[in-house]
């Protein structure tokens, strides 16, 4: 049955970004995280109704989704 | 028409047509086959796996301890944001890796990939009773969901016992008939469903007792000072305690052996398109959040019987709500239980089926192995129920609870992916005793060191461990470079 699942085997992205991805999700947490949530831990300035400690948490998501285009585009664009 | 029995119609209409999606998915598809029931033939599509693995996130911690976690704990609960946006990053660079060697060497399960790479027969048994262990803790928590909102939406019409047994007993169907494929087409109508539910009451909620985002917060702001950042007076959390339960959840998350093992159920590209969608499903979550962040001051804690209950007391008590939006609330917190229950329920079945009975007896035609996996969802699916309705223990600590013993795998799973040094006696040494640390921390001791997260703690001593031992023992054979080259 495994034999039968060739392709699935195979890499299927053109190229390999895996280091700069570690990277990229090691910044995703660290801003998540104290110390560097502590510079936007606060109440003001609201942004969009929503007080800056969360405003900052769906800024990053928004980054971070942006973020997940680039890597997929850029891995998956390549010539075989 | 009273407006429990609309809500009695709408939750019934809505589980009917989940019975019939789940059901029909299985067909057409081989009933005998391990490989369909387990992996669905390894070829899901990318919708599907959107809302499998989305279905995970909208779980009932999500839409009942969400807002309970805002009404209670303020911006602590930001953490739910936070790691539902970062739970699946990790898997972007392991589950093409995992998929690969899965489909070589036709794997299923966690316990089959850790019990191979490390030539070891006890790892994967281990793996496999941890698992399901979990497992049931878990689902405990995703019944409990259930049968609260039923029971409460309906005004104590369906006890508690019934309305867990009509909406579990239609997951433990669906599963049993149509595998994976029955928990994945499930969760697309679960998924939408929940979305479209926690906007509109998320907003309602809001509206109805405020002039708006801004305003609710200023409000909080002013007459609680501190609850809208972590770790200040007046918060429900202290930073290192943020932190570390993030931390614990981020690494955690995907070495849940339900969604390890979807890494077996398609390829690298939808893998990593899967990963693309989880912003997406945290901003989602924002509005939950929402709903729980408006009650603070309108509601006052006494009259709740736990901060979980907050968003049923809400609808029932406070807003006057109209049956149709009882219905939707009703329909949308099952949608939310059922899409994880269904996840966990099919893996518990695996993991026992594979990891458990398979080692012990390995020559069990396919025929009887099937049997087990289907028989097993029925006897996982009663020990889960009868815990729920007779055990008892709060939402969130439950889960965090099962949490801190899964992200226990971590060191072995990465170190299979990239460090050629590990042994089995590594893994073994740092398993057991980060479980038990981890339990010691969370159930003996009242508080840990620095206000640590006892997953972490436990972390800590497995890596050291699963180094340590690994560099004084002998690694079996030479599967090391299959494995990290894959």
């Amino acid at each position: 049955m495994a034999m039968e699942d060739q392709p699935a085997v195979a890499r299927e992205s053109t190229r390999d970004a895996s280091k700069a991805f570690a990277i990229f999700t090691a910044v995703m947490v660290l801003v998540m995280i104290f110390p560097i949530y502590g510079f936007a831990n606060k109440v003001e300035p609201m942004v969009l109704g929503m007080p800056f400690s969360l405003f900052w948490i769906v800024a990053w998501i928004g980054v971070e989704f942006v973020g997940l285009l680039c890597f997929i585009a850029y891995e998956f664009s390549g010539e075989r | 028409m009273e407006k429990w029995v609309v809500a009695l119609l709408a939750m019934s209409a809505y589980l009917v047509f989940a019975f019939i999606v789940g059901v029909l998915a299985g067909r057409g598809r081989s009933f005998w086959s391990v490989s369909e029931y387990t992996v669905a033939d390894r070829g899901l599509g990318l919708v599907l796996m959107w809302f499998l693995m989305g279905g995970t996130v909208f779980s009932a911690f999500a839409f009942l301890g969400g807002p309970g976690w805002a009404y209670s704990k303020g911006a602590a609960s930001f953490y739910i944001l936070a790691y539902t946006c970062l739970g699946l990053l990790p898997w972007y660079l392991i589950g093409p890796k995992v998929a690969r060697i899965g489909a070589r060497k036709n794997f299923y399960t966690m316990g089959e990939f850790l019990g191979d790479r490390y030539d070891s027969r006890a790892i994967q048994v281990l793996v496999g009773v941890i698992s399901v262990l979990a497992f049931i803790q878990y689902l405990t928590l995703q019944i409990k969901g259930m049968a609260y909102v039923f029971n409460v939406l309906t005004e104590d019409a369906i006890p508690i016992w019934l309305g867990a047994l009509i909406s579990y007993g239609i997951v433990i169907v669906y599963v049993a008939t149509s595998g994976v494929r029955g928990a994945a087409w499930s969760d697309v109508l679960q998924g939408i469903l929940m979305l479209l539910v926690a906007w509109v009451v998320g907003y309602t909620v809001v509206y109805s007792f405020h002039d708006g985002v801004a305003d609710m917060f200023r409000g909080i702001e002013a007459s609680r000072p501190g609850f809208l950042t972590v770790g200040a007076e007046g918060s429900g959390m202290s930073p290192m305690s943020y932190t570390t339960i993030l931390l614990v959840s981020v690494i955690g998350f995907i070495m849940w052996p339900h969604l390890f093992t979807k890494s077996f159920t398609t390829t690298e590209k939808k893998i990593k398109q899967t990963v693309l969608v989880y912003p997406l499903f945290a901003i989602f979550l924002v509005p939950i959040l929402f709903i729980g962040f408006a009650a603070v001051g309108v509601v006052d804690p006494a009259q709740l019987t736990g901060p979980d209950t907050i968003l049923p007391h809400l609808v029932t008590h406070e807003m006057g709500a109209s049956g149709i939006v009882y219905g939707l609330i009703g329909a949308g917190a099952l949608a939310a239980a059922m899409s994880s229950a269904d996840a966990i329920t099919h893996g518990g079945s695996v993991s026992f089926g594979r990891d458990i009975i398979q080692p012990l007896k390995p020559d069990l035609p396919e025929r009887t192995q099937i049997w087990i996996m289907r028989l097993s969802v029925i006897a996982i699916g009663t020990v889960a129920y009868y815990l729920s309705i007779f055990g008892a223990a709060g939402l969130v600590q439950l889960l965090v609870g099962a949490y801190g013993s899964i992200v226990q795998f971590a060191p072995a799973v990465y170190g299979a992916l990239w460090w050629r040094r590990g042994t089995s006696t590594g893994v073994i040494a740092g398993l057991v005793a980060g479980i038990a640390v981890n339990y010691y921390f969370q159930l003996v001791q009242p508080a840990t060191p620095l206000d640590i997260n006892a997953g972490i703690l436990g972390l800590i001593v497995n890596v050291v461990l699963f180094v340590g031992m690994s560099m004084v023992t002998n690694p079996a054979g030479s599967r090391a470079d299959e494995y990290i080259k894959a």
